[in-house]
């Protein structure tokens, strides 16, 4: 019985998002395992568990690393685990040029291109959290941002 | 003066006691132009100067005084009060105007009354004060003036002639205060008239009556009894006079082009106060504000007010021009001609003088092409703050569009007089007044006053909406609260003071809004507010898609729709190409011509049959909803409606929604083409040709021998002209054409049951006979086609000869089953329906005298057998419609698709027949089946074995030998002879 709690939590919690701590990574452990409860004319039981986990949780003007997923004229999208942050073209330095023509597309200055797969250095300038789902505007337009090789 | 009044003198008190003085008169005569002439300083000028020069040396020290003793000018002769309400009649000063000469202190009034009496002086009371200097007013006894104020106003109210109210007579004799609203005028004071005249003129003709009473009044005593004259803004087309009598008032105005003065009216006592009543007084306006152009060819465009002219009448205000240079070439050829207009867009002085170099000239910073003024692009024009719409809120599109293609919106905004739009808890930024930079949360909002919390003060500190603009900061979450992209929520991207460029959330679009659309959005993105729900789309409505196709909406989703149009195409538009059909033509008509509506069941009449109810139609596709179905289009015309209930239900007065005549016509009225003649109304006598049914309901367009125009006639004032020269009212002649269109394949028109106006879808077989004797009809068939050819009976009375539109008319229902060869489909059926309720009618209760209740001619060549007795109960004319002439071996058709079969048995008395269909079925008519199948006869050719099954030899067995229009010749079995019969009583004969 116990294994089969542990076993559904990890299941059920690891890898969502809620929008109170953000992401729950990894379930790190499990404190304590009440008793369990039938719940009436349901047939199944309802367990009370304690858990310690490793949360993932972006906040404004925090600096992350994501990968680039998508590159058109608005800007950039990039992946930061598992969620996603939109880069603005505004937000993008001046000096790189959105090259629609390049494969894929990219943004490009004299040294550096962001294309698909590019890691990018992302300040985050804000964050949306629903219930199930984070998704964050951020900025590479700053000191010691963009393009990290 | 804003409202174009003009006073003639805002003071009558002292009018009166100046024309005490001869001496004064000249005088006198200036201070009342001077009043009158408020506004137009430099005039104002001249006459003081006229008068100072006239005067002694004394005016020298006056001149020098002047602008304090032109605010004293007013106050002198107004009553302070009248700046709190302006009910008072003789004030008909409009705002701002009156407000100047309002000495607000108690100081002022003192030294204004130390100046009116000054003016008193100067103007020619000498000798009462002539010994005082100016300076000797302060050494005067206060008493002393003051009892010399009260001798001289004493009689206020007395010596004006009794033209104030007795109340506001003693009052002021009193030297009491009055209130303002005690001061309404009585029988004893001047009246007042209203004059029409052309609109756009008041002004002038208020100026041209001012100047012709100055004139004439200095000199002859003419128009003594003329006070004033104003007219009101808001009321174009009157002018008001304010006079003793009518006569004065028309001795102003007459004359004065423009003015009708023919239509005098008195305004009534109790509304002489609420004509000169300033209701609102007209919003500020100040430079930078967006307006809005209501007229010409500027329209709807957003402008800037660059500056507010002469007493915030008029404003002048920059826009983007709308030039066509290409038109300037062209003689006289403008685009507004042309019907369209040209597009906004900045003025270019390169593609002016390409156009018209010599129209061009620039000075400054300023170029004037052909009258216009353009400054850095945008075309100035001053404005009469009346045409313009104040407080226009304009979008960001049109703000880009105003701002060019290189232009920053963003210093726009800057000038807009912000509507800030602020909410309870909206992070604000001070932007007016003290304490502007300071942010804060507002905190409360009550009317007008905005509560706001600011940064690092502890109390919350008032400030007006306008003087907060709501602030946001990049990542903040917020939604649309209102333009294009109204509910949409999205993250900030970028936050300028007034335009903040948002990512939406979904779709990932970049929107730019103005601050003042926006809100923050609770954190946890708030449910979306659909925004085709906003604009009132859900599924199952009737939308137009771009370039009008008509579609039906099938799923919403949050700025697309799903939508299945009129091609039976299911296509995703988005939002912005669709606009709900409301208003939208909601009838079409199907195959028989019946009306269809919403919720009918219909079925196609081809394919695969699908039935269903009509979900939405329009003129000519219907969107049909299966029962366990999806949704499928179909052309009107290709459906016939399923319900049985018939067109008589539908003609009910509740849902007879009327159908486009334009619909209607083509059933065959049998009126076109015709030659008729107007036998009322203006065109009476008149010879046209019928073209066809006319918008109006019951009226036919008329194509006049005389000129080639085409007029609408109403049909019960047409007679048709026959071949023969005779005349026959419409009534008649529709009711004497047959019917042509049994044979056809297309089930008759019902549709007649519905429109009184193709009552007479009974196309003409025969052009050449129009006499119902010639046809030989028996009674029932005969007189019931009386009724139809009615113009629209009566509802209950039966009585055919009643103009009334029709309603659940028992008459109606009636003619269908008179002969089976008329019988519509669903008159037929609505016949069953109504069978057995009406009462029979009772012979000789028709009207049936031309003179009678009827308001239909009867042209004295009518030919219609009127004969009330042979009207037969409706229930028997409708119950044996078929059994009335079902004979065995007769070949009938069937049913919606007209199958063939052959009459086998009848049983006439128990209303039942038995028919053999064409593919070996067996049919059984009865009177429940009746109405389903519409039994037709199947009409004869040429050679053709036949059956006659109507008249004296009905069931004689023949050959039909030949015919002869609507008169065949039938040459019966055994028999030499050849025999005359209608068409119409014959049936095709099964030779089996």
């Amino acid at each position: 019985m116990r294994e089969f709690v542990t076993k559904r939590l990890y299941r059920d919690v690891e890898g969502t998002c809620t929008g109170r701590y953000g992401y729950i990574i990894a379930v790190v452990a499990i404190l304590e395992i009440q008793m369990g409860k039938v719940i009436p004319g349901h047939g199944s039981a309802e367990f009370e568990v304690k858990y310690s986990a490793i949360l993932y949780m972006p906040f404004r003007n925090e600096v992350v690393d994501a990968v680039v997923d998508n590159v058109n004229t608005l800007g950039v999208t990039a992946n930061a685990g598992p969620f996603g942050i939109f880069i603005s073209r505004s937000y993008i330095p001046t000096d790189m040029k959105f090259d629609p023509h390049s494969n894929p597309p990219s943004y490009h200055s004299e040294d550096q291109k962001i294309e698909k797969g590019a890691m990018v250095r992302v300040k985050i300038t804000g964050t949306r959290v629903d219930a199930t789902e984070i998704f964050a505007t951020g900025t590479i337009k700053e000191d010691y941002l963009s393009v990290i090789e | 003066m804003a409202n174009g009044a003009a006073d003639l003198f805002d003071d009558q008190s002292s009018d009166n006691e100046y024309s005490e003085d001869d001496g004064a008169k000249r005088a006198a005569a200036a201070g009342r132009r001077r009043q009158y002439s408020d506004d137009e300083e430099d005039e104002d000028d001249i006459d003081e100067e006229e008068e100072s020069a006239g005067e002694t040396a004394k005016a020298k020290a006056k001149g020098s005084r002047r602008p304090r003793k032109r605010r004293a000018r007013g106050s002198n002769f107004l009553d302070i009060e009248a700046s709190v309400d302006t009910d008072e009649e003789e004030e008909e000063d409009d705002d701002g105007a009156l407000n100047d000469f309002i000495v607000d202190n108690e100081a002022e009034v003192a030294s204004a009354e130390k100046d009116a009496l000054r003016h008193r002086r100067l103007a020619g009371r000498g000798p009462a004060f002539g010994g005082l200097s100016d300076d000797d007013d302060a050494g005067l006894d206060g008493e002393e003036i003051a009892a010399r104020l009260r001798a001289r106003y004493s009689g206020y109210g007395e010596s004006s002639g009794g033209r104030r109210g007795a109340a506001a007579a003693m009052a002021a004799g009193d030297g009491e205060w009055v209130p303002q609203r005690l001061l309404i005028p009585g029988i004893s004071d001047p009246h007042l008239w209203v004059c029409r005249c052309a609109a756009g003129k008041e002004r002038d003709i208020v100026l041209a009556v001012a100047r012709r009473v100055f004139q004439w009044r200095g000199s002859g005593g003419r128009f003594a009894g003329v006070f004033s004259a104003f007219a009101r803004d808001g009321v174009a087309g009157h002018v008001y006079v304010e006079a003793r009598s009518v006569a004065d008032a028309r001795d102003a105005v007459e004359g004065i082009a423009g003015v009708f003065a023919s239509k005098l009216a008195l305004v009534g006592l109790g509304d002489m106060v609420d004509v000169v009543r300033v209701r609102a007084r007209t919003p500020r306006i100040r430079a930078g504000a967006w307006v809005r152009v209501k007229r010409g060819k500027y329209a709807g465009d957003v402008a800037q007010v660059v500056a507010v002219l002469d007493a915030a009448d008029s404003v002048e205000v920059r826009l983007v021009p709308r030039v066509d240079y290409d038109a300037v070439g062209k003689a006289g050829g403008s685009a507004a001609r042309d019907g369209g207009r040209p597009a906004p867009r900045l003025f270019s002085a390169d593609d002016a003088r390409r156009a018209d170099p010599r129209g061009l000239a620039s000075r400054q910073n300023e170029i004037t092409w052909r009258g216009d003024r353009f400054v850095g692009g945008y075309l100035h024009r001053d404005v009469r703050v009346a045409a313009l719409e104040l407080r226009a809120k304009p979008t960001l599109d049109e703000l880009a569009t105003f701002a060019g293609d290189d232009g920053d919106v963003g210093a726009l905004i800057a000038g807009d007089d912000q509507i800030s739009g602020v909410a309870v808890g909206d992070a604000v930024d001070v932007v007016d007044g003290d304490v502007a930079g300071v942010d804060g949360v507002v905190v409360s909002i009550d009317g007008d006053v905005v509560r706001v919390a600011a940064r690092g003060v502890a109390a919350p500190m008032a400030f007006a909406p306008s003087q907060l603009r709501k602030r946001f900061a990049a990542g903040d979450h917020v939604q649309v609260l209102a333009g294009r992209h109204a509910g949409a929520t999205g993250l900030v991207l970028v936050a300028q003071p007034h335009l903040v460029t948002v990512h939406a959330d979904v779709g990932g679009a970049e929107l730019r809004v103005l601050p003042r659309d926006l809100r923050a959005a609770s954190h946890a993105s708030a449910p979306h507010t659909d925004t085709p729900a906003a604009v009132g789309l859900d599924v199952n409505d009737l939308v137009l898609l771009d370039g009008g196709q008509p579609a039906v909406v099938m799923r919403v989703a949050r700025d697309a729709l799903t939508v299945l149009d009129d091609r039976g195409e299911t296509r995703v538009v988005p939002l912005r190409d669709v606009r709900p059909a409301r208003g939208f033509d909601r009838a079409g008509v199907d195959c028989a011509g019946a009306p269809l509506r919403r919720g009918d069941h219909v079925r196609e009449i081809a394919g695969t049959r699908r039935d269903g109810s009509v979900l939405q139609v329009t003129r000519f596709v219907a969107f049909v909803q299966p029962r366990a179905a999806p949704l499928f289009v179909a052309r009107t015309r290709q459906l016939e409606a399923a319900d049985k209930r018939g067109g008589t239900a539908r003609t009910a007065p509740n849902r007879a929604a009327p159908v486009r005549p334009a619909v209607r016509a083509p059933f065959g009225d049998p009126l076109i083409g015709r030659p008729v003649v107007v036998t009322r109304g203006p065109y009476k006598g008149y010879i046209g040709v019928a073209k066809g049914a006319a918008a109006a309901a019951n009226a036919v367009r008329v194509e006049l021998h005389t000129n080639a125009r085409v007029v609408n006639i109403a049909r019960d004032s047409l007679a048709v002209r026959m071949p023969g020269g005779q005349t026959v009212s419409v009534a008649d002649f529709s009711s004497q054409q047959p019917q042509r269109q049994q044979q056809s394949n297309a089930p008759p028109s019902a549709s007649s049951a519905q429109s009184p106006s193709s009552k007479g879808w009974n196309t003409p077989a025969n052009t050449g006979v129009a006499s119902s004797n010639s046809w030989g009809s028996p009674a029932p068939a005969a007189a019931s086609s009386n009724s139809w050819g009615s113009p629209a009976p009566a509802p209950s009375s039966n009585s055919w000869g009643s103009p009334a539109p029709v309603s659940s008319s028992n008459s109606w229902g009636s003619p269908a089953p008179s002969s089976a060869w008329n019988a519509p489909v669903s008159s037929a059926s609505a016949a069953a329906g109504s069978w057995g309720s009406p009462a029979p009618v009772t012979p000789g209760a028709l009207p049936q005298t031309p003179g009678g209740p009827s308001s239909f001619p009867q042209t004295p060549g009518s030919l219609a057998p009127h004969d009330a007795m042979q009207q037969p109960p409706a229930a028997a004319i409708a119950a044996d419609g078929f059994f009335s002439w079902a004979v065995p071996r007769a070949v009938v058709v069937l049913g919606p698709s007209r199958q063939r079969g052959t009459v086998k048995e009848v049983a006439a008395a128990r209303l039942q027949a038995i028919v053999r269909m064409e593919d070996g079925s067996s049919q059984v008519i009865d009177r429940a089946s009746l109405p389903r199948l519409d039994p037709q006869p199947l009409r004869a050719e040429k050679r053709d074995r036949v059956v006659v099954i109507r008249g004296p030899r009905k069931g004689a067995l023949g050959t039909m030998v030949g015919k002869d229009g609507s008169v065949a010749f039938f040459q019966e079995d055994a028999a030499e002879a050849w025999q005359h019969e209608p068409i119409r009583n014959l049936a095709v004969l099964d030779s089996h």
